[in-house]
Formats: C-alpha cells, sequence, structure tokens
C-alpha cells in the first residue's frame, strides 16, 4: 500500500512537474530597436545585397535559463520606410531567427543556422546592448538610426 | 658706441617684428573634435531639460559639433541643436571629460554645460558612439523606433 502511494505521488509530481514545463515558456529578456541596414547587417542576415533596406527594427528575446549557451529568438523586420511614419512601406520583409548565445565579457554572441555571421552584442548595462562587429567594436550608426537595442521594461 | 646703438635699434626692431608671430603661433583656438548626429524620443528629455512640450512630440533629432582646444587638445566648446535649440540658435558652451557612471566607475563621461540647467551628460562608447545618461549617470533607455545615441557622422557643417 505504501508503494503504491508512493509512486502514486511520484506520477502526480511528473504529470504537475512536466505540464508546468510544456505551458510556462523559459524566462526571457526582450530587446528592441531600430538599426540603419548596412552591407554588413545584411550579410549578417542573407539579405540580397540588392534589396531595399533602409532600416531593420529588432525583437530579441534572450532566454535566461542559466544554461551556457541559452537560446534565443531574433525577428527581423526591414524595408523601405514609409514617410511620415515609424514603419515600411508595404509592412516590411520579416525574418525570423532561433538560435543559441554566450554571454563572455559583456559580449553576446548569437549563432543560428540561418545566419552567414554571429551577431555580436556589446552589454552596455542591464538595459542596453550595442551592435559590434566581428572584432568587438561598436557599429556605428547614421543620423537617423544607431546599432541600439533597449530593453522591454 | 653708434655701432652699439645701431646693433640695439636692430634687434629691438627685429624682436617687435617678430613677438605677433610668435604669440600667434601658441594663440588657442577651438577645432573641431566630431560631428554627432541622432534621433531620440522627445518625451523624457522635454522633461530632463524642464522644457514644455506636446503629446505628439515623439523624437527629437539632434546635432552635437564638438571642439577642442588646438593647443592642450582638451574639451573646449560645443554647439549643440535639436529640440528647443533651433538650428539657427543653437545652444552653446563649454564641455568637460568626467569619470565614472552609476554602473561603470572607469566609464568616459562628456559634461555639457548650459547655464542655469543641469549638465547633460554623454558616455563616450568610442571615438564614433556617445549615449545620453540621465541625471543620475544611469544609461537611457530608448524604445522600438528610436534610441539614446549620437553617431558620428561626416563633418557637414
Amino acid at each position: 500500500m505504501q508503494n503504491k502511494l508512493f509512486f502514486g505521488g511520484m506520477l502526480v509530481c511528473f504529470m504537475v512537474t512536466n505540464c508546468y514545463s510544456q505551458t510556462n515558456p523559459p524566462v526571457a529578456e526582450v530587446f528592441v530597436g531600430s538599426t540603419p541596414c548596412d552591407v554588413l547587417v545584411k550579410s549578417t542576415l542573407k539579405i540580397p545585397a540588392d534589396t531595399p533596406c533602409e532600416f531593420i527594427k529588432w525583437n530579441l528575446s534572450l532566454h535566461t535559463n542559466g544554461k551556457d549557451p541559452d537560446t534565443y529568438q531574433l525577428t527581423a523586420l526591414y524595408g523601405v520606410s514609409q514617410p511620415n511614419t515609424n514603419g515600411f512601406i508595404g509592412g516590411g520583409e520579416k525574418i525570423s531567427v532561433t538560435g543559441k548565445y554566450t554571454a563572455r565579457n559583456n559580449l553576446y554572441r548569437l549563432t543560428a543556422e540561418n545566419l552567414q555571421w554571429p551577431i555580436f552584442l556589446i552589454v552596455m548595462d542591464k538595459n542596453i546592448l550595442h551592435f559590434a562587429d566581428s572584432t568587438k567594436k561598436f557599429i556605428v550608426g547614421n543620423g537617423g538610426f544607431g546599432y541600439v537595442l533597449n530593453k522591454v521594461k | 658706441m653708434i655701432r652699439y646703438l645701431i646693433f640695439l635699434i636692430s634687434i629691438s626692431a627685429f624682436l617687435l617684428n617678430t613677438q605677433p608671430v610668435l604669440c600667434q603661433s601658441t594663440k588657442k583656438i577651438d577645432i573641431l573634435y566630431g560631428v554627432f548626429d541622432g534621433r531620440t524620443p522627445c518625451q523624457e528629455l522635454a522633461q530632463q531639460l524642464h522644457e514644455q512640450t506636446t503629446v505628439e512630440c515623439i523624437k527629437i533629432k539632434w546635432r552635437l559639433i564638438l571642439y577642442k582646444d588646438s593647443v592642450t587638445g582638451e574639451p573646449s566648446t560645443y554647439n549643440l541643436q535639436g529640440f528647443v535649440f533651433k538650428r539657427d540658435n543653437p545652444q552653446k558652451g563649454n564641455w568637460h571629460i568626467i569619470k565614472g557612471t552609476k554602473t561603470n566607475p572607469l566609464a568616459t563621461v562628456y559634461e555639457i554645460t548650459i547655464p542655469g540647467k543641469e549638465p547633460l551628460l554623454r558616455q563616450k562608447g568610442d571615438d564614433n558612439i556617445l549615449f545620453f545618461l540621465s541625471h543620475e549617470k544611469e544609461l537611457m533607455v530608448g524604445n522600438k523606433d528610436f534610441s539614446y545615441t549620437l553617431n558620428r557622422v561626416e563633418k557637414k557643417l
């Protein structure tokens, strides 16, 4: 009888934890921002060089489950700006990326199969990330946009 | 004796003639350090500057021109355009370098003085990138459309 109760209890615990892990997505920090669409970013996202692209709207979810590497989801919406709006003509084109990232010395390195090169992000503080090139130098923006991602609160 | 006087007059004339040149060569002038442009959200900076604005104001276009001393290389003057500082009547003043932010004691910070207001603070990312800081020396957080940075642009004065 005691054995039956024990195994019954274990089964309930297993079902509860299994159910919990399926319904609760991993904890994520979300960063957003708009950047220019220069050659480096275009090639990283495998956007054809001749595609009209004035800027990119980013949404990055960094999962923080204490793993190394951990996982992330990224969407990049790009295109030509619709005058007098913050959006794109025709809504823009969307790229979705899922991959893994590592955090070393205030630098995130994002990799994925559908990225041409890794994406490097300098951690300025817990709220601000800045795109970097492969030599870990800041990528310079322009008068319209910087290469910054802002944490969503 | 006459020869001695002529020699003295010649030396004096030479010195009087060359002194302005010597002075000119060490005269301080402001030389361009950099032109930095960017677009930021509006409302938070209006609060920071204690300026009135409308709810329709969603972005501010900035240009910060920094000059340095030609002799010492130290920060000297600035010219700030954007928001209430219109292009035809920009804010002008001096800027200095200080150290440390709330999260990074080693960070280089540009302090831009405005008479009657708290100084504006910009954290140096590198030679090309400046980040806006709050009065509490924290990095300001933007949104999906605009961030709080300035980027060095080609000289377009």
